[in-house]
């Protein structure tokens, strides 16, 4: 459970920091959802909208920041001024100064927006002032100011008053330019009205948000998706275990020395050859439709379970499944066989072997009896730290063979950097997992009666 | 420990199995190696579209003295025999590095936490805060704090600033140290309880799938090859640093060591010099399964078209397109037998270094 926060959580903080992501991608599914209007979206619409994210408010408990920085710049929108002011903080670091001198450049271009379009030098007036959104050298400042002055003769009070104010306001600014601020550490404490508490919050509930691509609350997204990949893991499992005990019990026997010696060689290449590589050729040979056209290439099937009856939906999803399945199988036998009969083999040099086999008993008896209960725990073993790797190859599979699980999902979804619903994935990996540890811990209880002993 | 090559050559330990292997292996770098001046007709990215999709050995096609794909080429007519070889160049230059940071990662990690275990690490007081202070004082100016009033964004002036910090943060801790350590009260020694530390951070990074955790990391970054490397070491450092600190408690019983300790080396002279010599047996072969392993994960990766560019010429971004397209088999087989070569005998490649170690 630590494991799951605390990856959760830099999941959720590195999404929150590197600057874009988060906010970009919000915008866009925005601006999709209701056409155009994205566009000309207002300065309240915007810190409503960072209010409806949560992140108007600070990222953290507490904040470390160089000092000249002030702690509501991301309210300051549009979103292109943000660098603008970034920029005259670099330069100047005098926050109330630089403040002075926005606000005058904002109210000199209200006063630009107000000339009447006839007016002459209206183009000029219009490109300089949006110059002055851009350029942070006080020199290039001054001469856009004196330009603005000499070349246009416009004499409305307004407009002139606004652009002595802005003047005047550089001038302060650059007089009480306090650049060595941005080299001074600042402290703040944020309490817990920020965006990591309410996450966190909300996470614990299970609440995982919603989908930055489809606006769909995420547990639902899962949902769709769990099941198939559920139903591809288990029965994998299951097949892959059941079929290494028996083929190494098969090879453990001791007159197939020959058997042993192709089949082995054959494991060790099989085991080298990269899962997707595997499925591909599998795909090709078994379902494409030059070769044998057997198995279906992708998808579950288009049956529901509503309409055709329960048992012909299931055998019909089974069928779909059996190719993913049998590639599964063949990537990962090579790696649990070769872990079996290595612990078979250190069973059978012991000693209650050799007096099981001087008793008489048939070889196959001595196997199965004898040596087989004796590495029950390495298979158990085996059979919860074999998960990670089993879910690593059920990714590549679902995305080859389009299922729509969980691996499929989760590759689109980093594709698209939907990162609440990575989020929601590496949850549902974490549950898997736990999971498993808990169904090894009883099977552990009804395989060894050592341990039963301990408990009662 | 390793005899001289032409002892290894002339061992008759060496079966055919390995020598092929070696021999691949060699083709194998080789042709990475010198990829850029090979005499390719073609560059790997470069898209001929009068020839696409065609199968391989169109001998109708070969004209002397002209350029010729000769394994055929792709959709959109790049020449495969050039991204095998360009894709070997990538699954090379990926692995290797990557293996070579998570190496290095692990066995400082590993020795560390095995060497000193969870009460050997002894430092004062002083000397940690002052650890603590200067690690503070370095992250704040070396990622923080906007310096480009000072650099005006010369890349150089930046370079420098930060070598500054470096320079100024190592001062600093020794400064404050020596400060820190003029008090009494802060000279009383504690242990850090290294192997626990360790320990845990590597069950968290095992516990999580690796494809599942590059996966989720790539999610936030441009795709890059730098990335990838980076993203690779920090996911395969965990099993080297477990494999070191197991040897490391094992060796750290043995009478040398103690022989060595009696003599009065300083810790760090024991662990490079006598400790870890003895335990790089496990991490050279760990290290070859490892790239062995990583070109198989590059390979994936860039199949599933995350965290590798899609300009970067590699043997999956190959095998993608055969599986766009099903009946240009050459674009799966080629690629898929040279990973497959790559991958076999790299391990093969380890075995034979085992058994040339441990002769058993």
């Amino acid at each position: 459970m630590p494991t799951v926060w605390l990856i959760s959580s830099v999941v959720f903080l590195v999404s929150r920091l590197i600057p874009g992501t988060y906010a970009d991608n919000f915008a866009e599914m925005r601006e999709g959802s209701i056409g155009n209007a994205g566009k000309t979206m207002t300065r309240a619409a915007y810190l409503k909208e960072l209010a409806a994210t949560g992140q108007d408010k600070p990222l953290f408990y507490f904040s470390i920041r160089t000092h000249a920085q002030p702690d509501t710049l991301q309210r300051v929108f549009p979103v292109k001024h943000q660098q603008f002011l970034q920029a005259l903080i670099s330069n100047y670091g005098n926050w109330p100064a630089i403040s002075a001198y926005y606000k005058s450049l904002l109210i000199l271009q209200q006063k630009t927006a107000d000339i009447t379009p006839d007016a002459s030098h209206y183009a000029l007036i219009q490109a300089e002032t949006a110059l002055l959104f851009q350029t942070t050298e006080p020199n290039k400042i001054k001469s856009i100011f004196r330009r603005l002055i000499e070349n246009t003769g416009i004499s409305s009070g307004n407009w002139q008053q606004a652009l002595m104010a802005a003047r005047q306001n550089l001038n302060q600014l650059t007089k009480e330019a306090q650049p060595y601020q941005n080299l001074l550490p600042a402290f703040n404490q944020n309490g817990l009205d920020n965006q990591y508490h309410i996450w966190l919050k909300s996470f614990l509930k299970l609440d995982l948000g919603y989908s930055l691509r489809d606006a769909q609350p995420v547990t639902s997204v899962l949902k769709n998706t769990i099941q198939n990949t559920l139903l591809l893991l288990i029965s994998s499992l299951i097949l892959i275990f059941a079929l290494a005990i028996e083929l190494s019990l098969f090879l453990s026997l001791s007159n197939r020395r020959s058997w042993r010696k192709v089949v082995s060689p054959a494991l060790y290449v099989l085991e080298s050859i990269p899962l997707f590589v595997i499925a591909l050729f599998v795909l090709v040979f078994l379902a494409g439709t030059g070769y044998l056209n057997l198995f279906p290439v992708s998808g579950l099937g288009t049956v529901s379970y509503e309409s055709e009856g329960w048992f012909f939906a299931f055998s019909n999803r089974l069928y779909h499944l059996l190719l993913p399945l049998f590639c599964l199988v063949i990537a990962s036998l090579p790696y649990v066989t070769t872990q079996f009969y290595l612990s078979l083999q250190q069973v059978l040099a012991s000693e209650f072997i050799t007096t099981a086999r001087s008793k008489g008993l048939s070889e196959k008896k001595v196997l199965r009896r004898h040596a087989f209960r004796n590495i029950l725990l390495p298979v158990i073993t085996l059979f919860t730290g074999y998960l990670p790797s089993l879910i690593s190859g059920a990714i590549v599979i679902e995305v080859i063979f389009a299922i729509p699980g969980t691996g499929r999902l989760l590759a689109d979804s980093v594709l698209a950097s939907d990162y609440p619903v990575v989020m929601g994935l590496i949850l549902f990996v974490a549950a898997l997992k736990a999971g498993s540890h808990l169904l090894a811990d009883f099977l552990y209880f009804t395989a060894d009666p050592r341990t039963r002993q301990k408990i009662t | 420990m390793i005899e001289s090559v032409e002892q290894i050559a002339a061992s008759p330990k060496i079966d055919l199995k390995s020598k092929v292997a070696i021999a691949f292996l060699l083709l194998f770098i080789g042709g990475a190696l010198s990829a850029p001046w090979l005499p390719l007709p073609f560059s790997p990215n470069e898209t001929d579209l009068e020839h696409i999709s065609q199968p391989p050995w169109q001998w109708e096609q070969y004209r002397s003295g002209e350029p010729f794909h000769w394994l055929g080429t792709d959709q959109i007519g790049r020449d495969l025999l050039a991204n095998i070889i360009f894709g070997a160049r990538t699954a090379l230059f990926i692995s290797f590095p990557a293996m070579a940071l998570a190496a290095v990662l692990g066995i400082y990690l590993g020795s560390l936490a095995g060497y000193f275990g969870d009460k050997g690490y002894k430092k004062s007081i002083g000397a940690v805060l002052a650890a603590i202070i200067a690690i503070l004082f370095f992250l704040f100016y070396f990622f923080l704090a906007d310096t480009s009033f000072l650099t005006q964004n010369d890349f150089g002036k930046q370079v420098i600033f930060k070598l500054l910090v470096l320079v100024l943060s190592v001062l600093l801790f020794k400064l404050l140290r020596w400060v820190f350590n003029q008090g009494s009260s802060l000279r009383k020694t504690i242990s850090l309880p290294l192997d626990i530390l360790i320990l845990k951070v590597i069950e968290l990074f095992q516990s999580v799938p690796r494809l599942l955790l590059v996966l989720s990391l790539a999610t936030f970054v441009r795709p890059s090859l730098a990335v990838v490397i980076g993203l690779s070491a920090f996911t395969y450092w965990p099993g080297i640093a477990r494999l070191v600190r197991s040897e490391m408690l094992k060796i750290k019983e043995l009478p040398y060591l103690e022989a060595a300790r009696a003599l009065g080396f300083s810790d760090k002279q024991i662990i490079v010099k006598h400790a870890l010599p003895n335990a790089l047996t496990p991490v050279i072969i760990a290290f070859a399964f490892g790239i062995s392993n990583l070109m198989a994960l590059e390979s994936t990766l860039s199949f599933l078209g995350i965290g590798i560019p899609p300009d970067v010429p590699s043997w999956g971004r190959a095998i993608l397109g055969f599986k766009k397209d099903l009946s240009a088999w050459w674009l799966g087989l080629f690629p898929g037998l040279v990973l497959c070569g790559a991958v076999l005998s790299v391990q093969a490649v380890a075995q034979l270094l085992i058994r040339l170690i441990n002769p058993k």
